[in-house]
């Protein structure tokens, strides 16, 4: 929860200077975004690669549990796309690219405003926190009306840190391994996924 | 990334390495501030930002109920019967 608050503290810090108009945009150069992004993802790529323990918990994942993840993503697209039906102002591969983000907010809205502009990063941001809350509010019911397994999809990309522990509290231990197997998978098709989305 | 998946493996003895999780957030923290100053300098984005409030919770509601019909029938099939 406090990483949330930060990630919503910088960008609220933005959007202030922005509309204070503190730092002219000549200061800045103009790629910057582009650059950093691509620190960025250099940097993600780096920490996937380092950590033995998330390479190996990969491959031992056996296959029922590869189902889950697969739920969540089939699922959450299905349902963005259907939702997209009925917003005129977006098309349902941009609405997709939102989903895609599976409560990752920080890399899919940056990402999103990237490829779409930031009105559509800015509904990333929000809708992906959203879900990311939801998650965290809802799980003792979600567990109750529908099975263990779906505040482990309802969770996304957060099942394996911010939510783990309220999962591991509803759904039982047993579930746990499944949620940071879950967590993981659905984290590394975020960027592929939102990218893929966007470039229609 | 790919490149920087390599580059992760490849540098796993040095420990100095182990830090790049902060790194990520710090660049993340960066990026969000800079999309906030776009969303805040455009005069037209701030005033529909309702709007985009509203669509982001229906994207949000989509998400969710499709990702928990599909978990209710992974559960009632795969996992119940333990």
């Amino acid at each position: 929860m406090k990483g949330s608050l930060i990630i919503i503290g910088f960008f609220i810090v933005g959007v202030l200077v922005g509309m204070g108009d503190y730092i002219p945009s000549d200061l800045l150069p103009k790629d910057l975004n582009q650059y950093v992004l691509y620190t960025l993802l250099l940097l993600v790529g780096i920490t996937i690669g380092y950590d033995k323990e998330l390479l190996r918990s990969l491959r031992n994942t056996n296959l029922k549990i590869l189902l889950v993840p697969i739920g969540t993503i089939l699922g959450t697209l299905l349902g963005t796309a259907l939702i997209g039906l009925f917003i005129p102002e977006w098309s349902i591969t941009e609405c997709m690219a939102v989903g895609s983000g599976f409560g990752y907010y920080s890399l899919s809205s940056i990402f999103i405003s990237k490829y779409k502009g930031a009105a559509l990063g800015t509904i990333a941001l929000m809708s992906n926190i959203m879900r990311e809350i939801f998650a965290l509010l809802a799980t003792p019911l979600l567990v109750r009306w529908f099975g263990k397994l779906s505040p482990i999809s309802v969770a996304g990309a957060t099942s394996m840190d911010t939510c783990l522990p309220i999962i591991t509290q509803y759904s039982g231990r047993d579930f746990v391994l499944i949620a940071i197997a879950h967590g993981i998978i659905v984290d590394l098709t975020v960027p592929f996924l939102v990218t893929f989305f966007c470039s229609f | 990334m790919l490149l920087g998946v390599a580059i992760g493996i490849g540098v796993r003895r040095i420990p100095a390495v182990r830090h790049t999780g902060k790194w990520v957030s710090i660049v993340i923290y960066i990026l969000l501030f800079l999309l906030g100053k776009e969303v805040g300098g455009d005069k037209q984005l701030l005033a529909s930002l309702s709007t985009l409030g509203l669509q982001a919770l229906l994207i949000t509601g989509g998400a969710v109920a499709g990702s928990i019909l599909f978990a209710t029938f992974i559960f009632r099939f795969f996992f119940e019967k333990k």
